[in-house]
């Protein structure tokens, strides 16, 4: 769990590269716990790539390299003792597209808790409800647990995943543009969702909506061109930004 | 995401909020000429002037709803649109003490015995209109240096009120049929020193408008002043006239 500290996810002087290519420019940035962190910027300012550093999921990429260092809860999540498996345990994804196994409702959720050795039907069956009344989906699908995931609609599905995040009761759950490919009223159920569990989780999303990143998240970044342009409450970042890229990106006057 | 439509609409808006500001200082020259005249026929006529300034302050607030429903601004545009609705509800204010100004022309001009107008009335005018002007010019070219100093150019305002008020007072004790002339005059400065707030509050806007900085109730104007309670009594429910504005 997350201690007094109120910091969740530290990134001190993170350098990225993909080859030769400097994708992230010495990023400073603290995580607040239990509060939503918003990133935005255009296409390629490495939002979406500093987003999947925070549960090592650039580890596989060829030619990656990483300096700096990212703490999870006080401890590097990139030392040699680190286990990425664990680490993803703690720091939990949400895709842009809604990505439910071609299983039932209930063997989605289920999945994660099963890997990690969980197999009384009713311990199961606990963690399936939980999860799914944390997603704000219990109350749609709790009759047709056994349905195809498949067979739910878009923003069903998107809850789906969210719950199946939520199974293995993460600190963390990042989300890469979790509402783009979802029509208006399920955008709202999942932002409904993210308002919701503030508080409770640290969620760390990047979004192309600002108005969503305005509405739904207590920090926002500013990315660009691989830097940190500009960090600091929502509330002050869209109404008085104080760099003038900030300021240009965020009205629609960019470049 | 705004757009160059947006963006020509804005400027629109801004030259609407100016083009408002001109009504309203030439309402109140109408209003000042109908006062140290005591011409009745352009009191008359500066009273109806207001219908004009309402509407503009009507078709300011539908414009600047329709632009924030459309474009969901943020950062400077929205503190562009949202400090425009007090600008224009402000001038509209300042439209409104102006056919007030001019009701206490007629006033003045009906009674049978009154005394000259006390010579700091004409200088608060002229202040309050050089706050006025030198306002809307701080709107218009972004000059916040000028919006500041408005903001203390009000405190000499608020100062020629309590001279005038108090001076009346004195002239209504030794001479009692000044009466209804002293209560008058009272309000004419009354009316100067609210149009010196709702000028200030336009500062404040134009203040915040250009740089996120909110300094309503910050400034020391703001608070208020101590009054004799003899005066107090006779000014208060009188100070804004909400009884003779024809909304």
């Amino acid at each position: 769990m997350v201690t007094a500290t109120q910091t969740a996810i530290s990134a001190q002087n993170v350098d990225f590269y993909y080859g030769d290519f400097q994708a992230l420019k010495n990023i400073s940035l603290d995580m607040q716990a239990r509060k939503t962190t918003a990133f935005i910027g255009p296409s390629g300012c490495g939002k979406s790539t500093f987003l999947k550093l925070l549960n090592r999921m650039q580890d596989m990429v060829p030619g990656a390299r990483l300096a700096g260092r990212i703490l999870l809860d006080g401890t590097d999540m990139y030392a040699p003792e680190a286990d990425p498996v664990a680490i993803r345990r703690r720091v939990g994804m949400v895709f842009q597209k809604p990505n439910p196994f071609p299983k039932s409702i209930y063997d989605n959720i289920c999945y994660g808790p099963r890997l990690i050795g969980i197999r009384k039907a009713a311990d199961l069956d606990i963690i399936v409800e939980k999860a799914l009344r944390a997603a704000a989906l219990w109350d749609e699908v709790k009759d047709s647990l056994d349905k195809s995931a498949m067979a739910l609609s878009g923003g069903q599905q998107q809850r789906v995943c969210i719950a199946r995040a939520l199974a293995l009761e993460p600190e963390v759950i990042l989300m890469d543009e979790p509402t783009s490919a979802l029509d208006p009223i399920a955008t709202s159920k999942v932002e409904d969702w993210i308002q919701e569990a503030a508080g409770n989780l640290t969620i760390i999303m990047v979004t192309h909506n600002m108005q969503q990143a305005a509405r739904v998240s207590d920090f926002t970044a500013f990315f660009f061109l691989g830097e940190l342009i500009e960090y600091g409450p929502t509330d002050d970042l869209f109404t008085s930004p104080r760099k003038k890229q900030t300021e240009n990106y965020i009205t629609g006057r960019f470049g | 995401m705004p757009t160059a439509y947006f963006d020509k609409q804005l400027c629109r808006l801004r030259e609407s909020l100016v083009q408002m500001g001109g009504a309203v200082e030439e309402m109140l020259d109408m209003a000042l000429s109908a006062l140290y005249d005591l011409d009745v026929v352009l009191a008359e006529k500066t009273i109806e002037a207001d219908r004009e300034i309402n509407d503009f302050e009507n078709k300011i607030n539908n414009k600047t709803i329709l632009l924030i429903a459309t474009n969901q601004p943020v950062a400077s545009d929205l503190r562009f649109l949202a400090g425009g609705l007090r600008v224009a509800n402000d001038l509209e204010r300042i439209g409104d003490i102006s056919a007030n100004l001019a009701r206490r022309a007629r006033g003045l001009a009906r009674l049978d015995y009154k005394a000259e107008l006390p010579p700091e009335i004409p200088v608060m005018a002229d202040k309050v209109k050089g706050m006025i002007s030198g306002t809307l010019a701080s709107f218009a070219n972004r000059n916040l240096e000028k919006a500041q100093h408005i903001l203390d150019c009000d405190k000499e305002v608020d100062k020629l009120n309590r001279k005038v008020r108090q001076d009346i007072l004195g002239k209504i004790s030794q001479d009692g049929s000044l009466i209804y002339w002293g209560f008058e005059v009272i309000n004419v400065a009354a009316h100067l020193e609210r149009m010196g707030d709702h000028t200030t509050n336009v500062a404040e806007d134009v203040i915040y408008i250009y740089s996120g900085r909110n300094v309503r109730h910050t400034h020391s104007i703001t608070q208020a002043v101590e009054e004799p309670a003899a005066a107090q009594a006779l000014v208060d429910g009188n100070r804004e006239d909400r009884e003779d504005v024809e909304d």
